[in-house]
C-alpha cells in the first residue's frame, strides 16, 4: 500500500528525469517507425501550395509567396521543421518566395536554414527567393503592405540593398501590393495569425497557411472551420505529416518518435497518479 | 513649408531644432505632475486607436460611390446565383479501382471521396474508370434553379459591364486630377530647388506625394478592377451560363466553384476602390508609431539601468546579477557595432562570426532561450500530474478528451486503432479522426463563445476608456 | 482596403447604445447583480495570506504593452495594492514594456498616496524587467524564488511563459490568482494555478472588485451585446438551413445578404 500512496506525489525530479529520456532516446535511436498519417488539414495545405503560380507563371499571373517568421529561439524545435516542410516544398516547384521576420532573432534562424536548403537544391538567392529585413512592427506593416510592399518592407537582409533593385531581385518584379502574394505561411507561436487575416487575406483574398505552436493549435481549428485559413500544420506534428506528404524524411519525422514517448509518459503518470490519489484517500478514510 | 524636404545646412538646422524641442518636450514632460500623466498617455495611446477606427468606419470616396454600388449588386447576384447552385444535389460519380490485395488483383467500385482513405489502407491503388458527377435535378426543384441561376448570371453580367463603363468614365476624370496635382508638384520643387535626390517619381516622371501617390493608386485600381477582375469575370460567368444552358452536360459542381471564385474577385475589386481621404496615411500613422516604439525601447533600458545600477551601489542581496546585466547589454552592443567594422579588416569576418554568431547569438542567446522555452516541456509533465486528478464527473470527462487528443495527436496512438479500416462509418473511430472531430466540433464551441465574450468585453472596456466613463483603481476618478 | 458595412454601423451601434443606456442606468440609481466570481473573491484572502506569512506579492501583467488588456490589468492591480497598503504588504510589479512601467508605476505611486501611506510605495519595487518574452519570464521566475512570494497574481496577456511563471509560483507554494483574455493560456492557469478567471470574467473584475454603477452598467450591457450576437447567430443558422430545404426567395435573400455583411 505504501508504495501505491506513494504515487500519489512522485518527486518531479524523477518525473523530468524520466521526461528527459524519453525525448532524447527517440532523437538518437530512431525506434519509433510508425507511418506518419496526412491529417485533413496538412493535406489542404498541401494541396494550396500544389496550386502556386511558379516563377515561370505568365506575367499576369506572377506573384510570390510570403513565409512570415515569427517564431525565435525558444520555439525554433517546433516552428523551424513547419517552414523548412514549406520550403522544400516551395523549391521544389518552383513557387517563388520571400522570409518576412518579425523575431529578431528569428530572422537568422531563418535566413541560414532557408540559406541550407537553397544550396542543397542549387536555388539562387534573388530568383527563387529572398529574405526581407526585420520588421519591427507588425501590425502596422502589415497595414503598409496592402498598399506597397517594396517601400514598407525596404531592403533585403543579405545585401542590404532596396527591393525596387529588381536587376539585383528579379524576384521582385510586379511585385507592388500585398495582393501580389500567392499566399501566405505564418510560421508563429503567438496568436498573429488574425492580423494576417484582417488586412491581407480577407482584403486581398490572399490564401493563408498557418503554422503555430501545438499550444496554439486549438485557436486555428476556428480560422480554419471558417475558411479564413486553407490549411494549418499544427504543430511538430503538423510538420511531420507534412515531411510525409512530401516522401520526405527529415527533423519532424525523427521527432514524431520522441513526442510519441513523451506522450505516453504523460499518460502513464496521469494513471499512476490517480491510482496513488484513489489509495491514498482510501487510507486516509480507513484511518 | 514644413513638408518641404530639405537639404544642406537647412537640414542640419532642422534636424538641430527637432532636438532641441524634442529635449524640451521630454524635460516638459518630466516636470508635469503625476496626476496629469496618466491622462496624457492615454489620451495620446488612444489618438490613434481613433485614426485607425476612423479610418475603418468612414466609407470610400464618393467619387468612386457608383462603382462600389454596381458591384456590389453584382455580387449580390452572383452571390443569389452561386446559392442555387449549392442547393442542387449532386450526385458524384463512382472510380472503378483495382489493388492488389494478398497476392491478388481486387477491382472494387467505390465514392470519389474514399480513393485517398484506400490509399491509405492498401497502398498504391489504380483508377481504372471513373464515372461522371450528374446533378439530381429533380430534387429541391433543381431545373427552377438552374434557369434561375442562369437568369441572375446574365443580370450580374450586365451589372459588371455597367461598372466597368462607369469606371472608363471615371478613369480621365482622375487622370486629369493627377495631372493638375503633378504640376503643382512640380511648381513646388522648382520654387524650392529640389533636386532628383530628394524627390521620388514614378513611371510616368510625376512627382509623388501623398497626393499624387493617392490618385496614381486610385488609377491603378481602377485600371486593375476593370481589366484583372471585372473583364474575366464576364468572359467567365458567360461561359458558365452557356454551359448550364445544357442540363445534361452542364458540371455543375465546377461551375459552382467558378461562380464562388468570382464573387471572391468582385468583392475584391470592391474592396480597393473603397479607399478614403484617411488611408493614403496609414503609412504615415505607421511610421510614427514605429518611431515612438523605439523611444520605449530606450526608456525601458534606462528604467533597467538605473535599477540595477542602485542594486550594485548599495551592494543589495544578488548584485552579482545586476552586474551580469550591464557585462551582458555592453558585451552585445559592443561587439554588434564592433561587427560592422570588423568585416572591412582582413580576418576580420572570421573574428567578429566566432565572437557574434558563434558565442554571444548562437552559444549564449539561443540556447537561453531554447532552455526557458524547453522548461516547458517539463512542467508541463508535473503540472499534469498533479492537475488531473478524477475528483469529479467533470474532472473524468476532460481526462478522457485529454488522453485522446494527446493519443491521436502522435503515431504511436494512430498505430493503437491502425487496424480499424479508413473506409466507411467505421474510420470515424479511428484514434485520429476522433481527435479531429474533438478539436473541430466541441473545442470550437467552446472557443467561439468564449471568444465573443472577450471581444465584447474589450469592446465595452474601449468604449468607457473613450468616453471617460472608467472608473476604478486606475482610473480613480473621470478623466 | 476594408471598410465598415451596413452590418458592422448596426452592430456596433446596437451594442455601444446597450452598454450606454445601461451604465446611465446603473447610474441612475437601479441594482444591479452580479454573480460569485472565486477567483476575484479570494484575493483578498491571498493577501492577507502574505500579510501573515510576512512575504511579499507579485502582480505579472505578462507582456501586455499599453492597451485595453493592460488598463485593465491595471486597474485590478491598483486594487490589490489598496488592499495590501491597508496592511503594510509588500508587492512586486514587474512588467515587460517600458510605456506600460510608467503606467503601473503611477498607479501603484496613486493607490498608496490614496490609503495616505505614500511612504510605503517603494519604486524599485515596479520593474521592467525584459520586452522579450522568455527573459521576462526569466526574470519573474527568479523574482518569485528569491523573494519567495506568498501570493503571486497574473493578469495581462500571457503566452507561452504562463505555465514557466505559474509552475514556479506552485513549486515556491504561493497562492496564485490568474485572469487572462488569451484563451490558449487557460488551461495551463487552470492546471497551475489556485483561481483563474476565464473568458470575460476578466473584463468584468474591476466591476465586481469596485461595485461601482458605471462599471455594473456596462457589464449588464456587454450582456444584452452578446444576446444581440447569439440572435444573430441563430438567425444564421435558421436561415441557412431553411435555405437547403426551400426556394422562398425572402429566406435567399436574408441568407445571402447576411452572409455578403459577414464576409465584409
Amino acid at each position: 500500500m505504501g508504495f501505491l500512496t506513494y504515487l500519489d506525489r512522485i518527486d518531479r525530479r524523477i518525473m523530468y528525469l524520466l521526461l528527459a529520456v524519453v525525448v532524447i532516446v527517440p532523437l538518437i535511436f530512431p525506434i519509433i517507425r510508425q507511418k506518419t498519417e496526412i491529417t485533413p488539414e496538412v493535406m489542404k495545405a498541401y494541396e494550396a501550395v500544389e496550386k502556386l503560380p511558379t516563377k515561370d507563371a505568365p506575367r499576369k499571373d506572377y506573384k510570390i509567396a510570403v513565409i512570415s517568421v515569427f517564431f525565435g529561439p525558444g520555439t525554433m524545435a517546433e516552428n523551424r521543421p513547419q517552414m523548412e516542410a514549406l520550403v522544400r516544398h516551395f523549391f521544389r516547384r518552383g513557387v517563388p518566395f520571400g522570409i518576412l521576420p518579425f523575431d529578431q532573432a528569428g530572422t537568422t534562424l531563418a535566413y541560414n536554414k532557408v540559406d541550407q536548403i537553397a544550396k542543397e537544391m542549387n536555388k539562387e538567392y534573388g530568383k527563387d527567393w529572398i529574405a526581407f529585413s526585420w520588421q519591427p512592427i507588425f501590425d502596422q506593416t502589415l497595414q503598409a503592405m496592402a498598399t506597397n510592399v517594396p517601400r514598407t518592407l525596404g531592403r533585403d537582409k543579405r545585401y542590404n540593398a532596396p527591393l525596387t533593385d529588381t536587376k539585383r531581385f528579379p524576384i521582385m518584379e510586379g511585385i507592388k501590393t500585398a495582393g501580389d502574394f500567392s499566399m501566405v505561411v505564418e510560421v508563429t507561436p503567438s496568436g498573429t495569425v488574425p492580423a494576417w487575416i484582417s488586412y491581407i487575406g480577407q482584403t486581398k483574398k490572399v490564401p493563408i497557411v498557418y503554422c503555430p505552436t501545438g499550444v496554439m493549435v486549438p485557436e486555428g481549428y476556428n480560422f480554419l472551420d471558417a475558411h479564413q485559413i486553407v490549411g494549418m500544420l499544427p504543430g511538430l506534428m503538423g510538420a511531420a505529416r507534412y515531411e510525409a506528404a512530401l516522401g520526405e524524411k527529415g527533423f519532424a519525422t525523427r521527432a514524431a518518435g520522441s513526442l510519441s514517448t513523451s506522450h505516453v509518459l504523460i499518460i502513464v503518470l496521469i494513471i499512476l497518479g490517480n491510482i496513488g490519489y484513489f489509495m491514498s484517500l482510501r487510507q486516509r478514510s480507513s484511518s | 513649408m514644413f513638408f518641404v524636404p530639405l537639404r544642406g545646412y537647412s537640414l542640419g538646422l532642422a534636424i538641430g531644432a527637432c532636438v532641441v524641442l524634442g529635449v524640451l518636450l521630454l524635460f516638459l514632460l518630466t516636470q508635469v505632475p503625476h496626476r496629469y500623466r496618466k491622462p496624457i498617455i492615454i489620451g495620446v495611446t488612444f489618438l490613434f486607436g481613433w485614426f485607425y477606427f476612423l479610418e475603418f468606419m468612414i466609407p470610400g470616396d464618393r467619387a468612386t460611390a457608383p462603382v462600389r454600388g454596381i458591384l456590389r449588386s453584382a455580387e449580390h447576384k452572383l452571390r443569389l446565383a452561386q446559392t442555387d447552385l449549392e442547393a442542387i444535389t449532386v450526385i458524384k460519380g463512382q472510380l472503378t479501382v483495382q489493388y492488389v490485395e494478398g497476392g491478388r488483383t481486387v477491382k472494387r467500385l467505390i465514392p470519389k471521396d474514399e480513393l485517398k482513405n484506400l490509399e491509405l489502407d492498401k497502398g498504391e491503388v489504380k483508377v481504372v474508370h471513373e464515372d461522371k458527377d450528374r446533378p439530381r435535378l429533380g430534387e429541391h426543384d433543381g431545373v427552377r434553379r438552374v434557369m434561375r441561376a442562369r437568369e441572375i448570371m446574365a443580370a450580374a453580367v450586365a451589372d459588371l459591364r455597367r461598372a466597368k463603363s462607369e469606371i472608363e468614365r471615371l478613369r480621365p476624370q482622375v487622370q486629369r486630377q493627377l495631372d493638375q496635382e503633378s504640376k503643382k508638384a512640380e511648381a513646388e520643387a522648382k520654387r524650392y530647388k529640389l533636386t532628383k535626390e530628394m524627390l521620388a517619381r514614378d513611371e510616368q516622371g510625376n512627382i509623388l506625394n501623398q497626393r499624387t501617390k493617392a490618385l496614381r493608386k486610385r488609377i491603378d485600381d481602377l485600371k486593375d478592377a476593370a481589366q484583372k477582375k471585372i473583364d474575366p469575370t464576364i468572359a467567365t460567368i458567360e461561359s458558365a451560363r452557356s454551359e448550364l444552358g445544357n442540363l445534361s452536360t452542364a458540371d455543375v459542381e465546377s461551375i459552382r466553384s467558378v461562380a464562388a471564385a468570382k464573387v471572391e474577385d468582385v468583392s475584391l475589386a470592391r474592396s480597393t476602390l473603397s479607399d478614403n481621404f484617411l488611408t493614403p496615411y496609414k503609412e504615415t500613422a505607421s511610421n510614427i508609431n514605429a518611431v515612438i516604439g523605439s523611444f520605449a525601447i530606450g526608456l525601458g533600458v534606462f528604467g533597467l539601468m538605473s535599477l540595477h545600477g542602485k542594486t550594485i551601489r548599495r551592494r543589495r542581496r544578488g548584485w552579482i546579477n545586476s552586474l551580469a546585466f550591464y557585462v551582458a547589454l555592453f558585451a552585445m552592443a559592443l561587439v554588434g557595432f564592433l561587427q560592422k567594422y570588423l568585416q572591412q579588416k582582413s580576418g576580420g569576418q572570421i573574428l567578429s562570426d566566432a565572437l557574434y554568431s558563434g558565442i554571444l547569438f548562437n552559444g549564449a542567446y539561443i540556447s537561453l532561450q531554447a532552455t526557458m522555452f524547453s522548461l516547458v516541456a517539463f512542467y508541463i509533465v508535473s503540472a499534469a500530474y498533479r492537475a488531473f486528478r478524477v475528483k469529479s464527473r467533470e474532472a473524468v470527462l476532460m481526462m478522457g478528451a485529454a488522453l485522446l487528443v494527446m493519443l491521436g495527436l502522435v503515431p504511436i496512438g494512430q498505430w493503437m486503432t491502425s487496424g480499424i479500416t479508413h473506409v466507411g462509418w467505421l474510420g470515424s473511430f479511428r484514434l485520429e479522426r476522433v481527435q479531429d472531430w474533438i478539436m473541430t466540433v466541441p473545442n470550437m464551441a467552446a472557443q467561439r463563445g468564449m471568444a465573443f465574450g472577450i471581444g465584447v468585453g474589450g469592446l465595452a472596456m474601449a468604449l468607457r476608456i473613450w468616453l471617460s466613463l472608467e472608473r476604478g483603481a486606475y482610473f480613480d476618478k473621470q478623466l | 482596403m476594408q471598410h465598415a458595412n451596413w452590418l458592422v454601423y448596426l452592430l456596433e451601434g446596437a451594442m455601444v447604445f446597450l452598454v450606454l443606456y445601461k451604465i446611465l442606468s446603473a447610474r441612475a440609481g437601479r441594482q444591479l447583480f452580479i454573480r460569485r466570481i472565486p477567483g476575484l473573491s479570494a484575493i483578498d484572502e491571498a493577501v492577507g495570506r502574505s500579510t501573515e506569512m510576512g512575504r511579499p506579492m507579485l502582480f505579472s501583467t505578462g507582456l501586455s504593452g499599453i492597451g485595453i488588456v493592460a488598463l485593465q490589468a491595471l486597474s485590478i492591480l491598483g486594487h490589490i495594492i489598496k488592499t495590501a497598503a491597508r496592511y503594510r504588504a509588500r508587492i512586486i510589479v514587474p512588467t515587460a514594456e517600458p510605456v506600460l512601467y510608467t503606467v503601473a508605476e503611477e498607479t501603484a505611486r496613486d493607490a498608496y498616496e490614496s490609503e495616505g501611506v505614500p511612504e510605503a510605495f517603494n519604486r524599485d519595487d515596479v520593474r521592467f524587467l525584459s520586452g522579450d518574452q522568455f527573459a521576462y519570464a526569466s526574470g519573474v521566475v527568479g523574482i518569485l524564488n528569491r523573494e519567495k512570494v506568498a501570493s503571486a497574481f497574473y493578469f495581462g496577456d500571457f503566452f507561452a511563459e504562463s505555465l514557466i511563471l505559474a509552475e514556479n509560483g506552485q513549486q515556491v507554494g504561493a497562492i496564485q490568482v490568474a485572469g487572462t483574455p488569451q484563451i490558449m493560456q487557460i488551461p495551463f492557469f487552470i492546471a497551475a494555478c489556485d483561481y483563474t478567471i476565464i473568458g470575460d470574467e476578466y473584463y468584468a473584475a474591476s466591476a465586481y472588485l469596485s461595485r461601482e454603477p458605471t462599471l455594473l452598467g456596462s457589464l449588464v450591457g456587454q450582456d444584452y451585446s452578446k444576446a444581440i450576437i447569439l440572435a444573430l447567430i441563430v438567425i444564421g443558422v435558421i436561415s441557412m438551413t431553411m435555405l437547403a430545404l426551400t426556394t422562398l426567395p425572402f429566406i435567399e435573400r436574408v441568407a445571402v445578404s447576411l452572409s455578403e455583411a459577414l464576409k465584409g
